[in-house]
């Protein structure tokens, strides 16, 4: 029987000086070409969870298998060739271009000294392309819109060309249409190259309309995962937010 | 590669020039008016006789202090570049660690405090030799080190270890003014002269010594290019890329701790070229990949200290002046012609 790509099971996540951990035990699995995005309140543990996913920090039981592996298991260096990441921060050196950070993205790839060969080169050009960012390759990342710089940070993530990417709320800070067109880039992302894209949001309106799937957690540190239609028509929103004052008054297309 | 005349190469090419130039005007320009065809003739090795004044000026004292000012130079810019990427902070320069306030204490520990233990004068009766000096301030440097790379291990972030690295550059600070004031006249003026710096300190004797270490120290650095890239930007994005961060933090901040350490055992403490030299080589190439900007520091930091060592001693004065006192007049304005530059360059708000 074919494995799920990613499975968590039992995972609960958190920092080990706190007493308890943010989620409880999580149980759930994603498929290759799904975008899917995590939603909850602040300090709700999303992005612990995406940190956890990505192992920059270790879980505290349970197991993350991907691709037939266990996380812990994967050396860094195959974890690099499996997971991109979109942080919330961004690199802020003075004379750092966004060809030369998306050319990072190659990094795993290259040899020692970190020269692009020929086909490296072309990865980071049709990565920009598929971003909509070829015409700012030569700018400073400093000299950036928000929304130019988060589109930089996931060509460098496409050019690492993993199976899996994970973003930390790369809607953060962008106007409507710019919330709007980031969504459409990850839908055709996840369709087209066949990824499966995790992203953390609070924007609900556009992760609604885009979304293949939500993951949501909130109040009573529990994940649940369903499609946006169900969650919209069950009452597991203002519940979740523990706030059954408001409603949500949104439709699907 | 296809077209050889880029703006990197032209840079490249005239910042050698420049270098040669400098190197040239070290040994042919100094204090003592020295005839520019003697000059020649004993670089050319045609004059052998020890007699003559020039052979003993050019061989032990310029052409030792010229090659001095390059390592130096070259060590404390690529020292600094390490430090302002590992830290991601345009002001961390090599002494940030409190590396070279260790190597005042190793010297203070030497020069005053045991001159007042065993009842003499350390410089006047003369048991203190220049490599007693070296010797002193490379201990008390490479302690400091070795304490940082401890609480390095302990320490969750870079950040906190910035922090506690200012914090023991001013234990050190308050040991060696505490050593001053029980000090005596004469171990004290000798220990302010330490401090002031100097490229005339190591003989030609010395000189491999002091080569060796520094060329170790830069290949290391040569070897971290990629990860040193990847730093740029972020822990997390260059974990992601498959690096293990906290350990090649670990070896950047020992490679520039090294470099500072046998740069300040063997010329004092030097301020500023370390801080300016990454800064005005980002602006002249306009770059901030590694690969290129290890080989410009080492270019311009030369440049600059061989610049320095030319203003101290020009002819016309009796004597040199202190060379840290001279990277710093030109340094600091350096920095700020940079920092202006680049707000005139890029903010529109």
């Amino acid at each position: 029987m074919k494995q799920p790509f990613l499975q968590i099971q039992k995972l609960s996540i958190g920092y080990r000086n706190l007493k308890n951990p943010l989620i409880l035990p999580i149980d759930v699995v994603a498929e290759k070409g799904q975008l899917i995005a995590l939603i909850g309140s602040n300090g709700s543990g999303k992005s612990t969870l995406l940190k956890t996913l990505s192992g920059i920090i270790s879980p505290l039981a349970g197991h993350i298998i991907l691709d037939n592996q266990s996380l812990e298991q994967i050396s860094s260096y195959d974890k690099s060739l499996l997971v991109s990441v979109v942080l919330t921060s961004y690199p802020t050196d003075f004379f750092l271009r966004v060809e030369d950070v998306v050319a990072m993205g190659r990094y795993p790839y290259v040899g020692f000294w970190g020269r692009l060969r020929g086909n490296d080169r072309e990865k980071v050009d049709q990565c920009m392309s598929v971003c909509g960012i070829s015409h700012l390759k030569g700018r400073m990342m400093v000299d950036l819109s928000d929304g130019e710089r988060q589109k930089t940070m996931i060509a460098k993530a496409l050019a690492q060309d993993t199976p899996i990417m994970l973003l930390d709320e790369p809607t953060a800070f962008l106007d409507y249409p710019g919330k709007l067109e980031l969504m459409v880039l990850l839908k055709t992302l996840a369709i087209r190259e066949g990824k499966l894209i995790l992203f953390s949001s609070h924007d609900l309106e556009v992760v609604f309309k885009k979304a293949d799937i939500i993951w949501l957690i909130a109040a009573q540190k529990k994940l649940l995962s369903a499609s946006p239609a169900s969650i919209l028509q069950s009452n597991y929103l203002p519940e979740y937010f523990n706030q059954n004052q408001q409603y949500f008054d949104f439709k699907l297309d | 590669m296809k077209n050889i005349i880029n703006p990197v190469s032209i840079h490249l090419i005239a910042q050698f020039l420049l270098l040669f130039l400098l190197f040239t005007a070290n040994l042919f320009i100094g204090s003592v008016d020295l005839p520019f065809e003697e000059v020649w003739r004993v670089l050319s090795g045609r004059v052998t006789n020890d007699g003559s004044p020039a052979i003993h000026i050019v061989m032990q004292y310029r052409l030792p202090q010229t090659i001095t000012a390059v390592i130096a130079g070259s060590s404390l810019a690529v020292a600094g570049l390490l430090m302002q990427t590992l830290f991601r902070n345009p002001l961390a320069d090599p002494s940030i660690l409190g590396i070279s306030s260790g190597a005042s204490l190793g010297v203070a520990v030497l020069l005053l405090v045991s001159g007042s233990l065993i009842g003499s004068n350390s410089v006047a009766d003369g048991w203190v030799s220049q490599m007693g000096l070296i010797f002193a301030a490379f201990i008390g440097a490479t302690a400091v080190l070795g304490l940082i790379s401890w609480l390095g291990k302990i320490l969750s972030n870079i950040v906190s270890l910035l922090i506690a690295g200012i914090m023991i550059a001013y234990v050190a600070g308050a040991l060696v003014g505490i050593a001053k004031y029980f000090s005596q006249k004469e171990d004290l003026q000798a220990f302010v002269l330490w401090g002031l710096g100097s490229f005339s300190n190591v003989g030609l004797s010395q000189l491999p010594y002091f080569a060796f270490g520094s060329i170790t120290g830069i290949l290391m650095a040569l070897l971290m290019i990629k990860p040193l890239n990847l730093l740029l930007l972020g822990e997390g994005y260059a974990a992601n890329l498959g690096i293990n961060v906290k350990r090649v933090q670990m070896f950047v901040l020992v490679i520039a701790g090294f470099l500072t350490a046998i740069v300040t055992a063997y010329a004092g403490p030097v301020a500023f070229i370390g801080l300016a030299v990454p800064h005005l080589a980002r602006n002249i190439f306009r770059t901030s990949n590694h690969g290129l900007l290890i080989p410009a520091v080492i270019l311009t930091g030369s440049s600059l200290a061989l610049f320095c060592n030319l203003i101290a001693r020009l002819p016309g004065f009796d004597t040199s002046l202190p060379v840290n006192a001279v990277t710093s007049l030109i340094g600091a304005p350096i920095v700020i012609w940079v920092i202006v530059r680049r707000k005139h360059l890029f903010t529109n708000e």
